[in-house]
C-alpha cells in the first residue's frame, strides 16, 4: 500500500515538475545556485533573499522550485572553489578545502571534482527518496500537534540552531529574543492595534523578512567585506590544466563507502532544526578519518575527504526540507526564507501543505531530483567557466550585488522605508558580526515570532493560564525535554571542547 | 574590575538596550493576564528575558578573556548606506539609470579605490544588464530615465 502510495504521489510530483517551464526555473534556480556558490562573498541565504522579490510574480510551484534549486546548487558551487582556489564559497565547503585543494596541487583537481558532483547527485537522489517516503508519516504525525506542541517544537527548533551555532550561546539566545521582537513589530492579528510600529503606515503590516535578511545576510556581509579591503585584493588561482576528470576505479572503490556514509550523516543533520550542511560536512569528516584504514592520507589529498562531506553537504541541504515542509519549521536561515516565501504566496506551510497542495510539496521532490540530475550535468562541463568567474575582481562584484538588492528590496512594496530598513538591518549586522554574534538564530526566531506568540496564547487559553500544560502534554514535554538536553550538551564539558573542534569556519549557513 | 571581553561587554549593553526599549514600549498596551494574553504580554515577556540575557553577557564580560574589539570601518558603512539610500530616493524621480550609476559612483568611494575608467564600464554594463533583465525581462516597472 506504502510503495502504491509513494507512486501515486510521485506521479503528482512529476506531472507538476516536469513541465518545460519549471525545467526550466530548476535550471535557473540550480544554475544560480552554483554561480552563489562558487563565489565567494554571497551567501546562499543573502542569495535567496535576493531572488525572493523576482518570484512573486511567479506561481507558487514553480518559485518554490527555483529557489529550491539554488538552494542545493549552492553546495555543488562551493565545492568547486574548495577543490580549485582552497576558498570556499559556502561555509560548508571548508571542509572539502582541506584535502581538495591537496589533490588540486597533486594534479588531481578533475577526479575531485568528480567524486564531489558524483556523491553530490547520489546523495541527492537518495535523499529525495528518504523526503518521498518520510514526509507523509511525519506529516500525519504532526496533525495531532496542538498550540502547546508547536510552541515547544518551536523553541526546541529556536534553541537548537543557538546551540548549534558558533559562538556563544548566550548571545544566540539573546539572538533569538531580538528576533523575536522584531517579528512582534506591526499590527497585533487579535488586537488589531499597531505595536512597535512608533506610528508608521509603512510598519503597520509588519518588517519584510526580504529587508530583515538581505540587510543582516546581504548589505551586512558587504560593509564586512569592504572593512576587510577586499575591493582592492587579488586572488591567486591554480592555473594549472585539468586533465582527465575520471577518477581511477581505486578512487571509485573507497570514494562509495564514503559517499554512503555521508549521504546517512547529512540526512541525519538536515533533518535536525539547526544543523545543516556545515556540520554534516564535519562529522563525515571526522567519520571518514576514523574508518579510514590509514588516516595518514587526510590532509595530503585523500579522496573520502573530499567524496564523504559533499555527499553530506548534500544530503543535508535536501533533508533540511523535511521539517520545513512538514512540519512548518525551519531549521535555519535559508529554509526560514523559503518558508517565508511559501507564506507570502498564501500557503500557510505545516501538515496540511501535503494534502491541501499535493503538487506543491510533490513537484517540489521531483523537482528536487531533477534538479540534482541537471546539476552533474551543469557542473563537469562548465567548470572552465566558473573558474573565469573567479577572476572577476570583488569590486566589481560587490557594486552588482548591491544593486541587485536595491532593486529587490525596493520591488517589494516601492516604499522607501524597505531601503532605510535593509540599512539599518545592514548596519546591524555588521555590528554583530564584529561583536560576533551569529544572525542566523536570529532571523529563524524573526519568521517564526508571530507563529510563537499565536501558540502561545492559543496555549495558555487552553489551560486557563497554567503554563504547566506544556509539560503534561506529552509530545509537547517530549520536545521541551530534548532541548534541555541539547543545552545540558553545550555546558559539559567534552562535548564543549569537540564543538570548538568542528566550528573553524566563520560564516553562515 | 576590568572589562575582559570588550565584544561581548558591547553585545551584551546593546542586548540589554533592545530590551528596554521593548519594556518601555509594551507598557503602553494592555498587558493583561496570561490566561488572557494582551497584546503587550509576549512583548514584555520577551523585552525582559531580553534585558536579563544582556545583563548575564555583561556579566561574563567581565569574567571571561576575549579577543579585542577591533575598530569599525565607518567609511564603508557611511558610503554604502547613502548609495542605498540615494537608489530608493532616485528610482522613482530619476530613472533606473541614475540610480544605478549613482550607487556605483558611491561604492567606488566607499572602497577607497577610485578608477574613472572602471566606474563608466560597470556603470554601462550593469545599467544595460539591470535594464534587460528587470525591465524588459521581468517587465517590472521601473523607468530607465
Amino acid at each position: 500500500m506504502e510503495v502504491f502510495d509513494l507512486f501515486a504521489n510521485l506521479s503528482i510530483g512529476f506531472t507538476s515538475a516536469a513541465t518545460i517551464q519549471n525545467i526550466g526555473y530548476c535550471f535557473v534556480g540550480v544554475f544560480i545556485g552554483t554561480l552563489v556558490g562558487v563565489l565567494p562573498g554571497i551567501g546562499s541565504p543573502a542569495a535567496i533573499a535576493m531572488l525572493l522579490p523576482t518570484t512573486f510574480v511567479l506561481p507558487p510551484v514553480s518559485s518554490m522550485i527555483m529557489l529550491a534549486g539554488i538552494y542545493y546548487g549552492v553546495q555543488y558551487g562551493g565545492s568547486t572553489t574548495s577543490i580549485l582556489v582552497n576558498l570556499p564559497g559556502e561555509s560548508a565547503s571548508v571542509v572539502t578545502c582541506i584535502d581538495g585543494y591537496q589533490m588540486a596541487k597533486l594534479g588531481r583537481a578533475g577526479p575531485a571534482l568528480a567524486i564531489a558532483a558524483v556523491g553530490s547527485f547520489f546523495a541527492g537522489s537518495v535523499c529525495t527518496l528518504i523526503i518521498a517516503l518520510a514526509g507523509p508519516p511525519i506529516a500525519e504525525f504532526a496533525i495531532k500537534f496542538g498550540a502547546p506542541e508547536y510552541f515547544s517544537l518551536m523553541v526546541m527548533g529556536l534553541i537548537a540552531s543557538a546551540v548549534l551555532a558558533h559562538g556563544s550561546l548566550l548571545k544566540a539566545i539573546a539572538g533569538i529574543f531580538l528576533g523575536l521582537l522584531f517579528g512582534i513589530v506591526g499590527t497585533d492579528v487579535n488586537s488589531g492595534i499597531s505595536r512597535f510600529t512608533f506610528g508608521s503606515m509603512g510598519l503597520s503590516d509588519g518588517m519584510s523578512f526580504v529587508v530583515v535578511s538581505m540587510g543582516l545576510f546581504g548589505f551586512a556581509e558587504i560593509l564586512y567585506n569592504l572593512e576587510k579591503g577586499k575591493a582592492s585584493e587579488t586572488r591567486d588561482l591554480l592555473t594549472k590544466k585539468i586533465h582527465g576528470l575520471f577518477p581511477t576505479w581505486n578512487d571509485i572503490k573507497i570514494s562509495s563507502g564514503a559517499i554512503f556514509r555521508g549521504t546517512l550523516i547529512g540526512a541525519f543533520f538536515g533533518a535536525l532544526p539547526g544543523a545543516g550542511p556545515t556540520i554534516a560536512a564535519f562529522s563525515s569528516y571526522a567519520v571518514e578519518k576514523k574508518v579510514a584504514k590509514s588516516a595518514s592520507m587526510f590532509g595530503k589529498g585523500a579522496i573520502q575527504g573530499v567524496a564523504g562531506p559533499e555527499a553530506a553537504n548534500n544530503a543535508a541541504a535536501m533533508c533540511a526540507f523535511i521539517p520545513t515542509l512538514t512540519l512548518g519549521i525551519p531549521g535555519s536561515a535559508t529554509m526560514a526564507l523559503m518558508l517565508g516565501a511559501l507564506i507570502i504566496q498564501g500557503i500557510a506551510p505545516g501538515p496540511q501543505v501535503m494534502s491541501l497542495h499535493p503538487e506543491l510539496f510533490w513537484g517540489l521532490i521531483v523537482s528536487m531530483w531533477i534538479g540534482n540530475f541537471l546539476l552533474i550535468i551543469l557542473n563537469l562541463p562548465l567548470i572552465g567557466i566558473w573558474v573565469k568567474l573567479l577572476r572577476v575582481p570583488y569590486r566589481f562584484l560587490f557594486k552588482g550585488i548591491v544593486v541587485f538588492m536595491a532593486i529587490g528590496v525596493y520591488s517589494i512594496n516601492r516604499q522607501q522605508l524597505d531601503i532605510y530598513l535593509t540599512i539599518f538591518f545592514g548596519i546591524l549586522g555588521y555590528i554583530f558580526k564584529k561583536l560576533k554574534c551569529e544572525p542566523a538564530p536570529m532571523i529563524l526566531a524573526f519568521v517564526l515570532g508571530p507563529l510563537m506568540e499565536e501558540n502561545l496564547r492559543r496555549a495558555l487559553l487552553i489551560s486557563r493560564g497554567n503554563p504547566v500544560v506544556f509539560f503534561t502534554r506529552p509530545i509537547s514535554a517530549i520536545f521541551l525535554i530534548a532541548t534541555l538536553l541539547l543545552l545540558l550538551s553545550i555546558i559539559l564539558p567534552k562535548v564543549k571542547k569537540k564543538r570548538v573542534e568542528v566550528f573553524v569556519a566563520d560564516d553562515s549557513i | 574590575m576590568h572589562i575582559k571581553n570588550t565584544k561581548d561587554f558591547c553585545a551584551g549593553l546593546i542586548f540589554a538596550g533592545f530590551g528596554l526599549l521593548a519594556v518601555l514600549i509594551a507598557r503602553n498596551y494592555s498587558i493583561d493576564t496570561a490566561e488572557n494574553m494582551g497584546p503587550g504580554f509576549f512583548p514584555a515577556l520577551i523585552g525582559t528575558g531580553l534585558i536579563a540575557l544582556g545583563i548575564i553577557i555583561i556579566g561574563t564580560a567581565f569574567k571571561y578573556d576575549g579577543e579585542a574589539l577591533e575598530s569599525f570601518a565607518l567609511r564603508p558603512v557611511f558610503f554604502l548606506s547613502f548609495a542605498f539610500a540615494i537608489f530608493g530616493l532616485g528610482l522613482e524621480s530619476m530613472g533606473l539609470a541614475f540610480s544605478i550609476a549613482a550607487i556605483i559612483i558611491l561604492c567606488d568611494l566607499a572602497s577607497e579605490k577610485f578608477n574613472f575608467i572602471e566606474v563608466i564600464i560597470t556603470a554601462v554594463a550593469l545599467i544595460t544588464g539591470c535594464w534587460a533583465l528587470f525591465i524588459w525581462g521581468l517587465e517590472l516597472p521601473f523607468n530607465l530615465f
